[in-house]
């Protein structure tokens, strides 16, 4: 009988070890699960719907409702069908039949589960209780039409935002489709459901130079002034780089002409001198091999790793030009985040798309956006800003030239293979304007695109931006 | 306000009235048996052994007896003797089925009245029971088993009296009235508005027959236990809110399936909560006389070899006649005739915690060790046929539980468990639908496939429904598969809240606290390990459901004990309770056979001189 008293003591404690266990377990798994698996593969379609009826709106900066309630309270996407095939990609759909979206990741918001406690039995007492909170976006419906409509019939990604604050303005992806038909699942055009503004990892071409400038102006073992001779259509070394689309030379330039003319002679020396890791160390400056978010919403990191085997390759990477994504690739927002380190002297801000939330009641709660992703030497980033805008006024950008903004930039042209193994170039396009009342900046990517097209639709873009938003 | 949103604002009450009552019965069961673990063990009233000297036959001491009591040199023996050719177990006295019994330990030897025990012997009035050097008599002492009778009862009749149990049965009844008004008022203006009265009257009437029961005991068996009664009326009534909100709250008639008409729908809902509810009907109008059968018969003990051979034909015939293994993976339903289901494994596991009690009454002898592990074999074996991975999560851990427990052979079970352990391997490597759960469920966060998407949605339900819940109704049970069965706890969680569901496991702890605050006053062996097994196997089976709707463990077809859906489950749940209540209620004080009162030997001075010493 004593052993059995001493038994039942030590299995009261193990059971009670087990129950504390399976209690504190049971909380720890559910509060993981509010933070991942916010969206589910094949999750039952009525069901969401269901749940969404009481789901908050998302708004955008000018007060156009990109997702609300019909009259019937199901969800319903943008009225304007241009303005709600832009949106698809940012907002999403209810059914999570797109990934990454603003639906699906700030379901818990949108349907207003982990509220403080006294919020919640205020709404509750309301009759409020169970409808969810409002996202305030900080994109504007204008220039989400405007983005659209210049990308219209071509595949590619626009990405606006403010220099100085972080604000997305506009990001918008090619092709795109109405929300019905991505809810209903029929009649979705190839890769229409695909991200590219943030998940595209594009070929930076000439747009890389700015990485190769970035690492030349970060050493002072090569003096400013150097210069280099263009050989045009001969190649810089046996396999190394050469003016593919240019009939003469550059002849004998330094940097600031080389970067205004996007001389792949000289980037492709200096890459050379350089060295790769120095390539490479100028690159993660900018950004490059780090996980980037847009709120809650994943960015595809871009990639810089150069190999050191082979120099003839090492001069095409410093041009951009790596014979493969897997080794250079940037994303339309990153191109977007890199013209603005360089407007805002430096300091590349964390973009960010949802101002605010609203609960049911009206109160408004600013979120907190105070981050910087990268910060370069003021001294470079004031010089790639007066080489960028030799590119405009007297260079291959001219094209994203706007009479009476100073808008600065560097185009980009990358040869690429298609599905099919043909030979295609993507236009690129990463600028801003210089003008503190205006502090904006964009990254454009046209896909199957003729040089400078990219950089006309950056102007245009730019110019309205600088009109709709004050 | 629509009535989504009163649901939604409801959820503060409904949570108020199952969470006081839980939190009330759970710490009064945990203050009563931390009193009962710190006090010292009770010696069963009314027998004694008397030790003489062998030098000094005037020197005659009164030793307490247990029911099960180890006598020998070693520290942990109930009574110490020392001496020449005494070893360290030398012997145990036990008490079962009406008599008491004396039996050697290995290689001891034991004299009873002159003659060598071989394997065990009936013990009578006076018998002198010789170990080395050392006599011992035992003594049959009537006058005092009566007065104790009346102390315990009264003891036991505080558990009633208390305010606080009062107000447990009031928070109960507010649960109910308050979940009937919802229905009620819920199913209003909706598809499922005519089947409302159906639900509210059958409901209503279950209600009133637990209470009616609880009334009945109170009143006629004041030693049944009432917290663990109220205990289990909670989890039911829970159950049975969710089950019927499942149905009929919230529902929209499925207009798109072809020549399905309105009435084939209500008539299909109010069946399937008939099923539910005829199963737990059933059990609760044999309730009273299992609980006496239980209690005041030895029918148990008599039906233990009977459970022996039963067990691995319950699981034949299942393995024989089973259906569904196309749809769960395992073919554990018997078809009878009229369209009943039933699943006889939920039964099996009654039976083995009989035999299991019986093999472990009192440690058991190598031989009986063997014949157990045989058979613990053999229908470990025809489980694995069928496959029920649920039945072996709960009875192997219910096994070792009462094994170790009763024979304080801890070596030996963690053997077992290693051996398990191997077997686990084996079982993963050689069974593909066990294959794909335990995979499912090792890349849960990373992988999300037809493996493991059932754990993902409940989880993501149980996410939604954060502290508080959704509210009665404004979950979406549609979502997650199987919602009303293996992943109810997930619903719960979203609907009522995850403190409601933790409410849950405090509740099925609270059995368990009961059962085993009652194996320190048992009457014997047999007793002690029956409570242990039946209390254990429902709390093992609502941690091992728990887990796996939470993706804590692997998910295993498990029902969660008196709330998932499922008439099998539901009767054989409530009649462990209905025997746990009954054995619980054994009167600690023994009665024992007539032949055993007969003094064997005319040996009347030792009595006369320990009755002395008692009265003075």
């Amino acid at each position: 009988m004593k052993s059995l008293l001493r038994n039942i003591r030590v299995f009261v404690v193990l059971f009670a070890v087990l129950f504390a266990l399976v209690i504190a377990g049971v909380i720890a798994q559910s509060s993981r699960a509010r933070t991942t698996w916010l969206e589910a593969a094949g999750e039952d379609k009525a069901a969401l719907r269901s749940r969404y009826r009481s789901a908050g709106e998302i708004i955008s900066a000018d007060g156009v409702v990109l997702a609300g309630r019909d009259k019937r309270g199901n969800r319903r996407y943008a009225d304007d069908d241009v303005l709600a095939e832009a949106a698809l990609h940012l907002v999403g759909d209810y059914t999570h039949n797109i990934t990454n979206t603003l639906e699906s990741l700030w379901q818990d918001h949108l349907l207003g589960s982990g509220r403080p406690f006294l919020t919640q039995m205020k709404l509750d007492f309301a009759g409020q209780g169970l409808e969810g909170d409002d996202l305030l976006l900080t994109v504007h419906s204008d220039l989400m039409v405007a983005s659209a409509r210049a990308l219209k019939g071509k595949r590619g990604a626009v990405a606006i935002m403010n220099y100085k604050t972080g604000e997305v303005y506009a990001l918008v992806s090619k092709p795109s489709v109405a929300p019905k038909n991505v809810i209903a699942w029929k009649d979705i055009p190839d890769t229409a459901l695909f991200n590219r503004a943030l998940l595209g990892r594009y070929v930076p071409g000439s747009t890389f130079k700015i990485v190769t400038a970035t690492a030349f102006l970060n050493q002072g073992e090569y003096p400013y002034d150097m210069t280099v001779d263009c050989r045009g259509k001969e190649a810089l070394m046996p396999g190394g780089v050469f003016e593919r689309y240019m009939k003469k030379t550059h002849g004998k330039l330094a940097i600031e002409r080389a970067f205004a003319t996007s001389c792949n002679h000289y980037f492709g020396y200096i890459g050379l001198l350089l060295g790769p890791d120095s390539l490479e160390r100028a690159a993660n400056e900018l950004a490059f091999n780090t996980e980037l978010t847009l709120d809650r919403l994943k960015i595809t990191p871009s990639v810089c790793d150069i190999g050191h085997e082979d120099n003839a390759a090492i001069t095409w990477a410093a041009i951009g030009q790596p014979g493969g994504q897997d080794r250079e690739s940037v994303t339309p927002l990153h191109l977007a985040m890199i013209a603005s380190a360089i407007g805002n002297g430096g300091v590349m801000r964390q973009p960010y798309v949802v101002e605010a939330t609203r609960t049911p009641m009206g109160d408004v709660k600013p979120l907190a956006h105070n981050d910087n992703v990268a910060t370069l030497d003021r001294n470079v980033t004031d010089k790639l800003s007066e080489m960028m805008r030799a590119v405009v006024t007297d260079g291959t950008g001219t094209k994203a030239y706007v009479k009476g903004l100073d808008i600065r930039g560097k185009t980009g042209t990358a040869n690429v293979m298609d599905e099919e193994g043909n030979m295609t170039t993507n236009n690129l396009f990463t600028g801003f304007i210089a003008d503190e009342s205006m502090p904006y900046a964009i990254g454009v990517v046209l896909e199957d695109a003729v040089s400078g097209t990219a950089a006309a639709v950056a102007g245009k873009l730019l110019k309205l931006t600088a009109s709709k938003v004050r | 306000m629509t009535f989504t949103s009163y649901m939604h604002l409801a959820r503060y009450g409904l949570f108020a009235v199952i969470a006081i009552p839980s939190i009330i019965l759970f710490y009064r069961a945990l203050r009563v048996l931390l009193a009962d673990l710190r006090g010292a063990t009770r010696p069963v009233s009314g027998f004694f052994l008397l030790s003489s000297d062998p030098l000094d036959p005037q020197l005659v001491a009164p030793l307490p007896l247990f029911h099960t009591t180890h006598i020998g040199s070693s520290r942990a023996s109930d009574i110490r003797v020392k001496g020449r050719g005494i070893r360290k177990h030398h012997l145990t006295i036990y008490y079962h089925n009406r008599v008491w019994l004396v039996r050697p330990e290995r290689q001891a030897m034991v004299w009873l009245n002159g003659h060598q025990v071989v394997e065990s012997a009936m013990l009578r009035q006076g018998d002198k029971i010789g170990i080395g050097r050392h006599i011992l008599n035992f003594v049959i002492y009537d006058a005092e088993v009566k007065q104790d009778e009346v102390d315990e009862v009264s003891h036991r009749s505080e558990l009633h009296r208390s305010k606080w149990s009062a107000m447990a049965v009031i928070m109960t009844l507010l649960l109910q009235l308050g979940s009937l008004i919802v229905l009620f008022f819920g199913m209003r203006g909706t598809d499922t508005e005519d089947v409302a009265h159906f639900f509210v009257v059958v409901l209503a009437s279950v209600y009133l027959l637990m209470h009616l029961l609880s009334l009945i005991m109170r009143r006629f068996l004041p030693r049944v236990d009432p917290i663990l009664f109220q205990a289990t009326v909670m989890l039911t009534t829970v159950g049975l809110i969710i089950q019927a909100r499942l149905l009929g709250l919230s529902r929209v008639f499925p207009s798109h399936i072809e020549n399905y008409t309105m009435e084939a729908w209500h008539r299909s809902l109010k069946n399937a909560l008939l099923g539910q509810i005829g199963a737990l009907g059933v059990a609760l109008v044999a309730l009273i006389t299992l609980v006496v059968l239980a209690q005041r018969t030895n029918v148990l003990e008599r039906l233990a070899p009977i459970c022996f051979v039963l067990t691995p034909i319950l699981y034949l015939v299942t393995l024989m006649f089973g259906k569904g293994r196309e749809t769960h993976g395992a073919g554990l339903w018997i078809l009878l005739p009229g369209g009943l289901t039933f699943q006889l494994t939920e039964f099996a596991k009654i039976t083995w915690i009989v035999t299991l009690a019986w093999f472990f009454r009192i440690r058991p002898k190598g031989r009986q060790l063997v014949v157990f592990a045989f058979w613990g074999a053999l229908n470990a074996g025809l489980i694995v046929l069928l496959p029920d991975l649920g039945s072996i999560m709960v009875l192997f851990p219910v096994t070792i539980v009462v094994f170790t427990v009763m024979t304080s052979e801890y070596l030996l079970s963690l053997s077992v468990l290693g051996v398990a352990c191997v077997g686990g391997v084996l079982i993963y490597q050689a069974i593909p639908y066990v294959n794909r759960r335990i995979f499912g469920w090792i890349s849960l966060w990373d992988r999300i496939g037809d493996d493991n998407r059932q754990i993902v949605y409940g989880l993501q339900a149980v996410s939604r429904g954060g502290l508080f819940g959704r509210g009665l109704g404004n979950g979406s049970p549609g979502s997650i598969p199987l919602a009303n069965s293996d992943m109810i706890f997930a619903i719960v969680c979203e609907e009522l809240g995850i403190i409601v569901g933790i409410m849950l496991i405090l509740l099925y702890m609270t059995i368990w606290l009961r059962g085993v605050s009652s194996i320190i006053g048992a009457r014997d062996g047999f007793t002690s390990a029956m409570i242990l097994g039946l209390a254990s196997a429902i709390l093992i089976e609502s941690i091992v459901v728990i887990g796996g709707t939470t993706g804590l463990i692997p998910l295993t077809g498990v029902t969660l004990p008196f709330i998932a859906r499922g008439g099998s489950s539901l009767l054989a749940k409530w009649l462990m309770i209905a025997l746990l209540l009954g054995i619980m209620a054994r009167s600690s004080t023994l009665q024992i056979d007539r032949s055993a009162q007969v003094l064997s030997h005319d040996d009347a001075s030792d009595l006369a001189t320990f009755s002395l010493r008692r009265e003075r």
